[in-house]
């Protein structure tokens, strides 16, 4: 069976990966580890922002209603036998997820016994789409109630608003869910057709971590993955320029105080993935010099008492680049104005060097622990998505130097790329 | 995981040092819990210390210094946490660190980490004899802010104030963080008693899970709370809920939300205590948590009714929650379809396949203790607080030898106790 070319690559702490691409064009990962969970996420290229699309050799492109990944995600657990997926896994003791974000769907389980019989099951299911106009219709009502779950959840809320005011065109300002009026126009044939573009094994990934070997993965798929031609997707992502959209958005919410999240936009996103992954990880220490735990912004608002849990986070991947700092505040725009104004004083002073060894090692630290769980399936599958070496952000943080990130620093902070949501208490009493 | 490995010894009066070796992780864990009754005198004070020592030590006075000291020592993180279990308030202080063996710079990681949790622990910041006042109204504030904010997630709220209504006239009502009154009363010099008092009163469990020298850690234990004079233990007992209200509870409230959350509460009559409790365990999980119960297949995918619909147990009172977010109008239908299916386990329809698929669910939980440093502390935790030393093995074959004659036999004793709807403003229902 083991004609397949395998590749197999170790890290310094002892971890292994071996690698192959299967003949269905499946890329296969597997990450042997002595835990008694195992992991395996299968995965498609596939999210929110995928609305517009068409396969190589089509004239025109596709444009299909919002929410349409995420209602395929639910309506992938319906099976023509009329067994439901959930039950399949629970006689194996699995339990079995999936959830889809702004590029990526992903089904997953993790369970301590039956490890075979749980992968084929989840094989099997992902590769076989049953929808009818009942089945179809049946799930609206539920999603609907999700969607209402999330419009009364201020975090969601604060979230969306800031990437429709920081993105004007761009995709990744759609709601991964939709709403209630655009899963509405929703039917069996758009899901089909969405579903026969990106459900195609050379757009897809499997990763399993656990008491596993690639042996026992490919016997499965080669049994379990029905023969596909490959496609080429061809995605329509709309132009956006390097400043937001609007500089403020705001929205009243039944808070206890209000929220803001403020976004520093970047459009400068490399398409070579390993000039992606060497600024991501300087985007990744130049976030906590900035704005971390130890940074003196952090600490001023803390002792202060400007912010109550104030934190900070950073998105650096092909499809968006960004910077977010939140937390609750009685002064959102106190907390803009010190926000440029530290900027500004950082710009004079100059960066610490001292901070950024001490924040490297931690970084360091915290990338070792990934390692404690078999569940880094996930963190491989979104590396893998972006077309990185699931190894290679330990390499890259080796080797990340000071003047890079003093070089990023000068690049990412212009006015005109900030945008802050704010949520606020209802104003009548 | 070799249970003949855990080993428990008291260093002190109600100090009690659990060791539990593993080696196979890279982080490894040090929890301190005190345990301390559920009181509304002191809730809040109990909730406000660890806090307050987090912000300043003798030699680590301010935030910032300690925030560094963490970042420095390998991204150790000291962080506190307040629970309640039964009627007790359990407060913790959880050290996560990174192993040794990935120092790359001879640093032993341990010894540091404790030397910054013990003096965070017993060397606070003082000023004429009382803690920082400084930091104890920062503290305040942000507690304050925090009970406050308890209403921003509609989901948790709900759940709570089930749990609120439910306990109205039983300790177990008493928030966990106390009320904005109770915070708002507290002194610096009253924080500072309860400091003391803590300290020689509360039952102290410390836990180190991982790779540790256990011989020197537990001695340094010992040395370090031989300064801490103990006095009479609290005394600590649980009253399990007596039996269900003759009439049941019924309260609506009404916000601003665009989705209802319907709560109930069920007496159950079954603790951990219990011979039963395994059934009632299993139970709960046909009937409504995870995704083949009785309670997602039916509430959710046959009438559509809502996104979520999940039951839990409580293993300390003795009771059992439903939880679930629909529209408004649907509240009847909902209502009616959760008692309907606990009606049928009445009735005894509980069908191999659920038992079984319950019981493979529940084994699988079990058998993935032994994966997690945070899964280990909580499983022997609950042994140490049970008085029953129980390895996870035993526990599988427990689960084992129920019936499904078991189940629907603990399934009579439960009742509709309280029942809970957050609606809509008249105006928008």
């Amino acid at each position: 069976m083991s004609d397949q070319n395998i590749i197999r690559k170790t890290n310094e702490f002892g971890e292994t990966y071996y690698y192959t691409k299967h003949r269905s064009g499946l890329d296969i990962y597997v990450i042997p580890k002595d835990f008694a969970t195992n992991y395996a996420v299968f995965a498609t290229r596939y999210g929110a922002i995928d609305n517009c699309f068409k396969v190589e050799g089509e004239e025109s492109f596709h444009e299909v209603p919002d929410g349409i990944a995420h209602y395929l995600e639910h309506k992938m657990f319906e099976n023509e036998d009329g067994i439901d997926t959930f039950s399949r896994f629970a006689q194996y003791g699995a339990s079995a997820n999936a959830y889809t974000s702004a590029t990526m769907t992903a089904y997953l389980f993790s369970c301590t016994k039956h490890l075979k019989e749980n992968l084929e099951i989840l094989l099997d299911y992902v590769s076989k789409p049953y929808f009818t106009p009942e089945n179809v219709e049946k799930e609206r009502g539920i999603i609907a109630q999700e969607i209402r779950m999330y419009e009364d959840n201020p975090g969601s809320a604060i979230y969306y608003n800031l990437l429709q005011a920081m993105y004007e065109k761009h995709q990744t300002r759609v709601d991964v869910a939709g709403t209630v009026d655009s899963i509405a126009r929703i039917t069996p044939e758009l899901l089909y057709d969405c579903y026969y573009t990106f459900y195609n094994f050379s757009n897809m990934t499997l990763c399993v971590s656990g008491r596993v070997d690639m042996d026992t993965v490919l016997e499965i798929a080669d049994r379990v993955l029905p023969e596909r031609e490959p496609k080429k997707i061809v995605r329509h992502y709309h132009e956006e320029g390097s400043a937001v959209y609007k500089k403020r958005v705001s929205a009243e919410f039944e808070v206890s105080r209000p929220m803001f999240l403020l976004g520093v936009k970047d459009m400068n996103i490399s398409d070579d993935p390993q000039i992606r992954m060497k600024k991501r990880v300087a985007m990744s220490i130049l976030t906590d010099m900035l704005f971390g735990p130890t940074s003196d912004f952090a600490i001023d608002v803390y002792e202060s008492g400007l912010v109550n849990g104030f934190d900070a986070s950073y998105d650096h991947s092909f499809d968006s680049s960004r910077i977010f700092l939140e937390g609750e505040t009685d002064e959102p725009e106190t907390v803009y104005a010190n926000f440029l104004a530290y900027l500004e004083a950082n710009r004079k002073n100059g960066l610490c060097e001292e901070d950024f060894k001490r924040i490297k090692r931690a970084t360091y630290a915290s990338y070792i622990k990934v390692f404690d769980s078999t569940k880094l399936a996930r963190e491989f599958t979104h590396m893998i998505h972006d077309d990185c070496d699931p190894f290679e952000f330990g390499d890259a943080l080796k080797n990340v130097t000071f003047d890079e990130v003093c070089a990023l620093f000068d690049e990412l902070f212009r006015e005109d790329r900030y945008a802050m949501s704010v949520i606020t208490p209802p104003s009548e009493a | 995981m070799n249970p003949n490995i855990f080993n428990r010894k008291e260093i002190s009066t109600g100090i009690f040092f659990n060791a539990i070796p593993e080696t196979k992780f890279k982080t490894n864990l040090i929890s301190l819990r005190f345990i301390a009754p559920l009181d509304p005198k002191t809730a809040a004070k109990n909730a406000l210390l660890f806090p307050v020592l987090l912000r300043g030590s003798v030699n680590f006075p301010d935030i910032g210094s300690i925030r560094k000291e963490e970042e420095s020592v390998y991204d150790t993180d000291i962080a506190d946490g307040v629970y309640k279990r039964g009627d007790s308030q359990i407060l913790e202080i959880r050290t996560s660190l990174l192993d040794n063996r990935f120092s790359i710079d001879g640093m032993d990681i341990t010894e540091r980490a404790i030397r910054l949790l013990s003096d965070i622990l017993f060397s606070p910041l003082m000023e004429n004899g009382a803690f920082c006042e400084e930091y104890v109204e920062s503290e305040k504030q942000m507690l304050i802010d925090d009970i406050r904010a308890q209403i921003n997630d509609k989901r948790r709220y709900a759940a709570q104030r089930l749990s609120e209504e439910m306990f109205s006239d039983d300790v177990f009502g008493v928030c966990e963080l106390g009320t904005v009154e109770s915070v708002e009363a507290i002194t610096a010099s009253a924080l500072t008693a309860q400091y003391q008092e803590l300290f020689s009163r509360a039952r102290i469990e410390i836990f180190a899970v991982g790779n540790f020298d256990f011989g020197s850690l537990r001695e340094t234990f010992r040395v370090l709370f031989s300064h801490a004079r103990r006095g009479y233990l609290y005394e600590q007992e649980t009253k399990p809920l007596a039996r269900a209200r003759d009439e049941v509870k019924t309260v609506y409230e009404r916000q601003n939300v665009s989705q209802g959350k319907l709560s109930m509460g069920f007496y159950t009559g079954i603790t951990v205590k219990s011979p039963d409790y395994t059934a009632m365990q299993l139970l709960n999980i046909v009937y409504g948590a995870g995704v083949t119960s009785k309670l997602f297949l039916n509430v959710r995918e046959k009438l559509s009714l809502c996104y979520y619909c999940g039951s839990s147990e409580n293993s300390q009172k003795g009771f059992l929650t439903v939880h679930s977010g629909i529209e408004f109008k649907n509240e009847k239908k909902a209502a009616d379809e959760i008692l309907a299916q606990l009606k049928e386990i009445q009735k005894g329809n509980v069908s191999e396949s659920e038992l079984r698929d319950a019981k493979l669910a529940l084994i699988d939980s079990a058998e993935r203790i032994a994966d997690s440093v945070g899964n280990m502390l909580n499983w022997y935790f609950s042994c140490v607080m049970n008085g029953e030393m129980i390895t996870p093995a035993e526990k599988c074959e427990k689960i084992l030898a129920v019936t499904a004659q078991d189940v629907v036999r603990v399934s009579q004793s439960i009742r509709l106790d309280t029942y809970y709807f957050l609606c809509a403003k008249e105006e928008n229902a």
